[in-house]
């Protein structure tokens, strides 16, 4: 996403998070940022003592009694910590993004979390670039900054535990060139929907409040919404596409949305 | 009483409508409170608000009373604090 992230593990522990830490990160290399990129710390305790862990989680590191549990809160603070160190910088959407392996031209399918990202990705994303699960960080060029991260993948249908799990174990390739926004959409999954997904543009105003319910520190960028509205122009739009299944919105990923 | 509108942090307008974000809050207007808004861009009494949002949009549905619907508006964009009142002003 453009951010340094540098994570420090700590306690008698720590080997199981270390040994498994290059892998799940593998798709997002610290190696090709700028010198001046913006860089943040996140502190991990893995320990035996559990009073120890505790201590530790209250004192704002992140600390689990279990490796899987731990890495999975692990990814969302990196996530918060990069999403806070670009607040202003570029716009921020909650969403996931697929790109063209050839053009780098991304689609991005705006959502809140739970809804459906994950699941997308998953499903469509062999074959394409894999952009990102959760946060889209787009420039007003329309230069997007990937965010390949680990993929928390639900242990069994309905449990609230997940695991982190490496793009790579999935099927999923990075973006081996600069990645552009070329269109988004509005994810609207219904269990009740029948038939082919239903695709409606939305008015342009409209369109700016939706994708400022699913934006990360609007209120710190200057001009947000003059910004936003001309980002959702350059594509062609917002579209909200209602369907069930995922694998029913994979023809979207052929179309070009501007023209 | 007298209103003014309150300039917001960012606006978008497309035909008519708006868009404004002010004190973190994204706010979708009509246009008739787009209209308004722009109308008190200085000091407005609400009855010479009253008059020209009739002319422009015409009287309110259902036949209710314009200055009463009016100061219904004005109350609404007030609490979002799109506009500052003076309740001195005659």
């Amino acid at each position: 996403m453009g951010v340094r992230v540098v994570t420090e593990v700590s306690g008698d522990r720590a080997a199981e998070v270390l040994d498994r830490l290059p892998s799940l990160w593998e798709y997002c290399p610290a190696d090709d940022l700028p010198e001046d990129a913006p860089t943040v710390t996140v502190e991990v305790v893995h320990v035996s003592d559990e009073a120890t862990g505790r201590a530790a989680d209250a004192a704002g590191q992140v600390s689990r009694r279990h490796a899987d549990d731990l890495l999975q809160v692990l990814t969302q603070r990196i996530t918060v910590a990069a999403i806070d160190a670009l607040a202003g910088r570029v716009h921020l959407l909650h969403a996931a993004a697929l790109a063209d392996p050839g053009t780098g031209i991304a689609h991005a399918f705006v959502a809140p979390g739970g809804t459906g990202k994950t699941t997308l990705v998953r499903t469509l994303g062999p074959g394409f670039a894999y952009v990102t699960d959760e946060t889209v960080a787009v420039a007003d060029d329309l230069t997007v900054s990937p965010y390949p991260k680990p993929l928390s993948i639900r242990r069994t249908p309905g449990s609230l535990l997940k695991d982190e799990t490496p793009p790579r174990a999935l099927g999923l390739t990075p973006s081996a060139g600069p990645v552009r926004l070329g269109a988004v959409w509005l994810l609207d999954r219904r269990e009740d929907h029948d038939g082919p997904p239903a695709v409606r543009l939305l008015d342009p105003l409209d369109a700016v409040v939706a994708l400022t319910q699913q934006v990360s520190h609007l209120a710190v960028m200057d001009r947000p919404l003059q910004r936003l509205a001309a980002v959702v122009d350059a594509v062609g739009g917002l579209r909200r596409v209602t369907y069930r299944d995922a694998t029913d919105l994979r023809h979207l990923l052929g179309e070009d949305a501007a023209s | 009483m007298r209103v003014r509108a309150v300039p917001p942090t960012d606006r978008i307008d497309h035909e008519g409508e708006a868009v404004v974000l002010i004190d973190d809050q994204v706010v979708r207007l009509s246009a008739l409170a787009t209209t308004l808004l722009d109308l008190a861009a200085t000091w407005r009494a609400s009855e010479d608000l009253t008059a020209a949002l009739v002319a422009a949009f015409g009287p309110p549905p259902d036949g209710a009373d314009p200055g009463h619907a009016t100061a219904l508006v004005l109350e609404q964009l007030a609490a979002l604090g799109l506009l500052e009142v003076d309740e001195t002003a005659p």
